[in-house]
């Protein structure tokens, strides 16, 4: 009996490491394989050549074979682009994520909450495509009437990457928030603070990791997104010198050429993934500096004493400093109102964008409802979406199906069975962190390179799934180990207490307590894979035209469907209409996933009572 | 970092409702937006390489056989024909370019020097911006039977009907046909076979640009063997690159390569099989843009006028 337990012990140890393992396996491969493609690139350009040169102009005849280069290929103004872009979407969007997240855990009334988080997770389900033709159609038209140009440029972007990373750093930095322990409030309030100096000045410090954590993802996405970039950016590989003019994104310069792009041209554009891969490695070692002080003293205290007297040297000092009633006042009002001005504003910008495209494409829908189950016809204008619904439920299916394991069972060892910092737990962190900013296009280079060739250089959706899947590792671990820390320790104390087995103790206490964070990690991951087109666009092909029949046939998900459709101008309402589909899917699973939710949670409290 | 988050977006909330107030102004004229395709694209190629101020073409070589492209920094870059329509249908001030088969109610056509594109003007060569569509197979790999047939279909005239559906124009001039390399390619009699040649699907790579003609002709060629095209046909288009790799790649003889620019390469067998027109495109409430010539198009794509109104 007891050697059978140990055996399990070691067995379920074991499997959770190997899932942390291999989490450092798959940013060690994105890694070696696009160095090793771009190397010859890199050395025919000239390594100073490519990073400071700021001139590009591809030539599509040059080969690694010909003796000198016609065109040049120098990237430091799509560099300098990039930058700018992600600070300007991490003011707006960071911003505002973070009063929204401040707004939802503690001055939102209960009944308008669930209501809000399912318009965070909605935003956050929304694809980058449809985000992009909102953005050309909608935001250009409206900016171009302060603006000098059509309105294409740094502002637009920013606006339109900070309400792409607005639900990353809401959910987030929300799901810190509430995991606050009460007491911290109560003792704040208690010492004679405001609601909502006891919120900013207690909860939030104490919130501080997850919300740096938040901030770090909604960097990632805003420096990979790709998509909805290149519609507004207006790519001219310049420097962006004004608010208004057209200027280039790493991202953008592999999507846009990479389809038609020569040989040294190719390499160039695998050898700008390479350098936004350094980039994200840099910003996370950025954060990682910045953050560490910050993590150290948010660790919380376990002794309640110790909590009992930061809190009051916490407000004494605010007292202090905020002595003037007046002042007081002020500040509590000021909170208030940019936390329930920024709720509404995302309530906001989510209704315009789904008005937006339903306006656009809710008619066309209605009028030819064969769309969505017709058969395609070679030749003929009947246009079917079909083929593409498939190909995303496969691709959701099987992604879910190896992310979702490997996910949690890195979480479960991360949390549970790595609570001392050693050298290797490190690792596996800072390999998250750089997989959660790896930017999608670069999966999809990735994907191209490793998977599909492979695979025997046929795009599939199984290479497609396979890519997609690493890219939600980062969200499932950090969702699931979110919900995870805020199990209690006396749930876990209690049953190891009662003679259960660590395996047990997870298995039967903690992860059912967990539930609820590992089903926003699924919500997450589903929003994911329906709305990303960049990682799938050279790994699954873009085949709207045939269903699929098993996981070795190439096909488009209705994000990329949506691009191609819209591609040659021939299909715009239809293009609209697959984007009213994706965002009603996204909004059905949400609601199914809320009432799944809600279900639990309740059953979870039945069996606590 | 309250306090700094604080005023942080308090200065973006300004200049939000800043712009919100000063969106009222704005009566003077407003610079063109210049939109381009990217630098790879055959669209841009086919307009690049024939506009010209009579000394420098949008895209050229210099004297070191380096490619200069003069395009103005400031145009606006899309990746595809549906971003350059929205892009132009939507701002008043644009002028852009696309293939005019994808032409449609929410822009104008521009005339070039006077001419109008039309099936006329692109063949007799009067409208100069216009482009190959390239059908491409490996040099040195015999065709599967089946392969082969379906090439001899579209090396008849049996594709007229399918270049017409597509919008671009059938090719029937035997020196214009040719591509590199050869001096003449004939449009030859087609006639099906008794039953479709046994064999795998045969593989067509390529230029989205011809998805709508390649599609047409797919399924006119299955229809004369009462077969659906989808059992025929793996039909994938990324992009004239990837078409023209998998033609070279190809050793089963299996693989027809799509391209919407030219092809020089010994590797390759190719003719042109159709011309497509490139339209110079601005928005529909642009009444007094109707004719430019190529001067004025290099004046305008390079940046040297940046305002309607100063167009001589």
């Amino acid at each position: 009996m007891m050697t059978n337990t140990k055996v399990k012990e070691k067995i379920g140890k074991s499997a959770f490491t190997a899932a942390a393992v291999l989490c450092i396996i798959a940013v060690a491969a994105i890694f070696v394989f696009l160095i090793v493609k771009s190397l010859p690139a890199f050395k025919k350009i000239g390594f100073f050549d490519f990073l400071l040169g700021d001139n590009w102009s591809p030539d599509k005849g040059d080969t690694y074979a010909g003796e000198s280069l016609a065109g040049s290929y120098g990237i430091f103004t799509m560099i300098v682009g990039t930058l700018a872009a992600t600070v300007g979407a991490l003011l707006l969007g960071g911003v505002f994520g973070y009063f929204t997240a401040v707004f939802l855990a503690y001055f939102c009334p209960r009944r308008l909450k669930r209501v809000f988080s399912s318009v965070i997770n909605l935003l956050a389900g929304i694809p980058s495509v449809v985000y992009g033709f909102f953005g050309i159609v909608f935001l250009l038209s409206k900016l171009s009437v302060i603006a000098p140009n059509n309105g294409s440029g740094l502002l637009a972007t920013s606006i339109i990457l900070g309400i792409m990373i607005l639900p990353t750093v809401v959910s987030l930095s929300r799901t810190s928030l509430e995991a606050v322990p009460r007491s911290y409030y109560e003792g704040a309030v208690a010492l004679g603070a405001t609601h909502t100096q006891a919120v900013f000045k207690t909860c939030v410090p104490a919130a501080k990791s997850g919300i740096t954590a938040s901030l770090v993802l909604g960097v990632g996405r805003a420096l990979g997104e790709t998509m909805a970039v290149v519609m507004v950016a207006g790519n001219s590989p310049t420097y962006p010198n004004s608010l208004f003019n057209s200027f280039r994104v790493m991202t953008a310069n592999i999507v846009m050429e990479m389809g038609y792009a020569g040989e040294v041209q190719e390499g160039a554009l695998v050898a700008t993934g390479v350098v936004l891969l350094l980039f994200v490695l840099v910003v996370n070692l950025l954060f990682s500096l910045v953050s560490k002080k910050t993590v150290r003293a948010a660790v919380k205290p376990k002794n309640k004493t110790v909590v009992r007297k930061k809190t009051f040297h916490g407000v004494a000092r605010l007292r202090d400093r905020f002595g003037n009633i007046a002042y007081k006042l002020k500040t509590s009002y000021i909170g208030r109102a940019f936390a329930i001005g920024a709720g509404v504003l995302s309530g906001g910008i989510l209704v315009l964008v789904i008005g937006f495209i339903f306006a656009q494409g809710l008619p066309h829908l209605l009028k030819n409802p064969k769309i969505l189950y017709g058969k395609f016809e070679f030749g003929s204008e009947n246009i079917t979406i079909f083929p593409s619904i498939v190909s995303t439920l496969m691709a959701v299916g099987l992604s879910l199906l190896i992310a979702i394991p490997i996910g949690v069972m890195t979480a479960i060892f991360l949390n549970e069975y790595a609570r001392k910092e050693n050298i290797f737990i490190r690792i596996v962190r800072s390999a998250i962190d750089i997989l959660s900013g790896v930017p999608s296009i670069v999966y999809g280079l990735f994907g191209m390179i490793a998977f599909v060739g492979l695979l025997g250089g046929k795009s599939s959706i199984l290479a497609g799934s396979l890519t997609i899947s690493i890219m939600l590792l980062p969200t499932v671990v950090r969702s699931t180990e979110e919900s995870l820390k805020s199990v209690a320790d006396s749930l876990r104390e209690g049953s190891l207490a009662l003679g259960a087995g660590k395996m047990r103790t997870i298995f039967k206490v903690v992860l059912p307590s967990a539930l609820p964070g590992i089903l926003s990690a699924i919500i997450l991951s589903i929003g994911r894979v329906i709305s990303e087109s960049a990682p799938f666009m050279y790994t699954m092909g873009s085949v709207i035209t045939a269903t699929p029949s098993s996981y070795l046939d190439s096909g488009a998900t209705l994000a990329v469907a949506l691009y191609r459709l819209a591609g040659e101008g021939w299909y715009m309402q239809e293009a609209y209409a697959t984007a009213v589909v994706l965002i009603a899917l996204v909004l059905g699973l949400n609601l199914f996933a809320e009432w799944i939710g809600g279900r639990l949670r309740k059953k979870l409290k039945g069996t606590e009572q | 970092m309250n306090k700094k988050v604080t005023s942080m977006i308090a200065a973006t909330m300004a200049t939000v409702c800043a712009f919100g107030f000063t969106a009222c102004g704005g009566a003077k004229e407003k610079n063109i937006t210049v939109v381009v395709r990217e630098a790879a694209s055959g669209t841009r190629e086919a307009f690049d390489k024939v506009v010209t101020d009579g000394e420098h073409y949008l895209q050229e070589k210099d004297e070191s056989g380096n490619t200069v492209y003069n395009t103005t920094k400031s145009a606006v870059q899309q990746t595809s024909t549906g971003t350059v329509l929205s892009a132009v249908a939507n701002d008043k001030n644009a002028i852009g370019y696309i293939s005019l088969g994808s032409v449609n109610d929410g822009v104008n056509v521009v005339k070039v020097g006077g001419v109008t594109p039309s099936n006329e003007t692109v063949l007799s060569g009067e409208y100069s911006i216009q482009r190959p569509f390239v059908v491409m197979t490996n040099a040195n790999v015999e065709l599967t039977a089946r392969a082969q047939d379906f090439m001899n279909y579209l090396h008849s005239d049996e594709v007229q009907a399918h270049a017409e559906t597509a919008g671009v124009i059938f090719l029937e001039d035997e020196t214009k046909r040719a591509n590199a390399g050869e001096t003449a390619i004939p449009v030859i009699e087609y006639s099906p076979l008794e039953n479709l040649p046994e064999g795998d699907k045969i593989v067509i790579r390529g230029s989205t640009s011809m998805e709508k003609f390649i599609n047409a002709a797919a399924k006119g060629y299955a229809e004369q063997y009462e077969a659906k095209a989808e059992n025929i046909f793996d039909i994938q288009l990324n992009g004239s690159s990837e078409g023209k790799k998998k033609v070279i790649e190809d050793t089963t003889g299996n693989t027809i390569g799509l391209s919407s620019a030219k092809v020089a390469d010994e590797k390759i067998h190719s003719f042109n099989v159709c011309l497509d027109a490139v339209a110079v495109v601005v928005n529909k409430s642009n009444t007094t843009v109707t004719d430019l010539t190529l001067q004025q198009l290099y004046e305008i794509f390079s940046g040297k006028v940046t305002k309607f109104s100063a167009l001589e």
